[in-house]
């Protein structure tokens, strides 16, 4: 699937205006200071809020467009959104929040119980299929949300800043193994970070943001080497 | 022991003597009451026919109405911790006016509104043939007005409170707005609707004013254990007394019941 989208958000005293595509199987890091408008181009694409502009299409079908009012809801557009903090839900067991989704979707218990042990499987994390979120660790919760987001089979796959929970010696393993997930699925993803680690190990591609608009975008070797301002340099400047 | 007074130091002397002022005006009403129950002859009194009545009839519509409080006020609840409309602020207040209404009051108005020529009453009347006031269903309607704004007052800041982040993952899953609702946004207000269910069932078992005031005081049909011990009194003081021990019994089980179960958070 691939993603071609602008999306223009309106806010009294900001406004963001950024164009952003993500082909098949791509992953696209979005970076910037904070407050540069991340989070919200990526809940835009969620379908958790309406663009004020542009449009957002999906294999040439429209997910939002104002112009010809066209607006698919967030439980319609079958993305993927896996949250800084993994957000599980905390009654369920890991196996009954990766069954979520498909339960969601209307499938019955033991089919979704199964699709989502056959996910937990996958990512080699069958053995906590039975705990509560808070007796898992930081990198397993994480993983598992991972897991709650892919079992639908998302066209897209939204990550916001997935490993800053994460402390440093976990986050450096758990982006291995994130990185070697998103790769194995093939699914479209657009990664938010503001770690240059993240987006040299799990992107193919940078985009960065300020204050709402695209200040550089390409591989992550060009941006490093040819940043395109003062702020770019030092952070990519720390990561070598 | 002498550590922890140097750490903590020592508890001020008003304090402790306001404390057992307070403790003691809880304690001494029980102690008067348990003084002058007839333990002797307790069970003759307990199965007197209007104690039975007034028992069964306070436990059926304390229970409904208790149902009932949840059943409307979660939505209310919801709809003023997540959405904005005009005229929400008005909303609350109203909702939760009852409160501190004399209940008196609150059953005049009930009359003049779902009385037989009442504002709605009337049509209720016409159309469904159905007449709240002197009817069991109207001692549920009383108990539900009393009794509602409890739940809603200990459910909404429990919305308010939950990340409303989960909500958005499960849409992202496909979850429709109902699914999210009954299997996310309800089950992260678990404990507080416990403890709004325990509050409005009790303030529905103990409804005086507004039940006597708008479905008056029938045996059998209309009078709960509070109007029952009401009357008692005035004609039978040990009546009174017994029904009042068997209230009180009631309460404090399912505070400790409830308690159990539900109100202190497991691990």
């Amino acid at each position: 699937m691939s993603l071609d989208a602008r999306v223009i958000v309106e806010w009294p005293e900001f406004r963001l205006d950024v164009e952003l595509r993500v082909d098949d199987g791509e992953t696209v890091a979005v970076m910037g200071p904070n407050g540069a408008g991340k989070t919200t181009l990526l809940r835009t694409l969620a379908g958790l809020r309406a663009i004020d502009d542009g449009r957002i299409t999906v294999d040439r079908t429209a997910w939002d467009e104002p112009a010809t009012k066209t607006f698919v809801t967030a439980s319609a557009r079958n993305i993927g959104l896996v949250f800084q903090d993994h957000l599980l839900f905390e009654h369920l067991s890991a196996l009954d929040n990766v069954a979520f989704g498909p339960r969601a979707r209307g499938r019955g218990k033991t089919h979704a119980r199964a699709l989502a042990l056959d996910m937990l499987r996958r990512l080699d994390l069958a053995e906590h299929a039975d705990a509560r979120p808070s007796r898992l660790s930081g990198g397993q919760s994480q993983r598992v949300a991972l897991a709650r987001a892919l079992v639908n089979e998302p066209k897209l796959l939204l990550l916001d800043e997935p490993l800053a929970s994460l402390d440093v010696g976990t986050r450096r393993r758990v982006r291995r193994e994130i990185a070697h997930d998103i790769e194995s699925f093939g699914t479209s993803t657009v990664l938010v970070t503001h770690d240059p680690v993240d987006a040299r190990e799990i992107a193919d591609r940078v985009v960065v943001l300020d204050r709402g608009s695209v200040v550089q975008s390409g591989s992550v070797d060009e941006v490093a080497t040819h940043p395109a301002n003062e702020w770019i340099a030092e952070l990519f400047g720390g990561a070598r | 022991m002498s550590r922890d007074v140097r750490v903590t130091g020592r508890t001020p002397v008003v304090i402790v003597v306001l404390a057992s002022v307070a403790a003691l005006f809880f304690v001494l009403p029980f102690a008067g009451l348990m003084w002058r129950v007839p333990w002797s002859n307790l069970f003759d009194v307990l199965g007197d026919e209007d104690v039975i009545r007034a028992l069964s009839l306070s436990l059926r519509t304390s229970i409904v109405a208790a149902i009932l409080a949840a059943l409307l006020g979660v939505p209310l609840a919801w709809a003023l911790a997540r959405t904005r409309f005009p005229g929400r602020r008005f909303l609350r207040a109203v909702a939760t006016l009852s409160m501190v209404l004399p209940p008196v009051v609150g059953g005049v108005a009930l009359f003049f509104s779902f009385g037989r020529r009442g504002l709605f009453g009337q049509w209720l009347h016409e159309w469904f043939g159905i007449t709240l006031p002197f009817s069991t269903a109207g001692v549920i309607v009383a108990q539900l007005f009393v009794a509602m704004p409890f739940l809603v007052l200990a459910v909404e800041p429990a919305f308010r409170q939950s990340d409303p982040r989960y909500e958005d993952a499960a849409r992202s899953l496909g979850g429709s707005s109902w699914f999210v609702f009954t299997r996310v946004s309800l089950p992260a207000v678990r404990p507080a609707l416990a403890s709004g269910l325990l509050l409005a069932w009790a303030r529905a078992l103990g409804e005086f004013g507004a039940t006597i005031t708008f479905a008056g005081n029938l045996p059998g049909r209309t009078q709960t254990l509070p109007l029952a011990t009401y009357v008692a009194l005035e004609t039978e003081p040990t009546e009174a007394l017994v029904i009042s021990l068997l209230t009180i019994g009631i309460s404090f089980t399912m505070l400790l019941g409830l308690r159990d179960r539900w109100l202190e958070v497991d691990r």
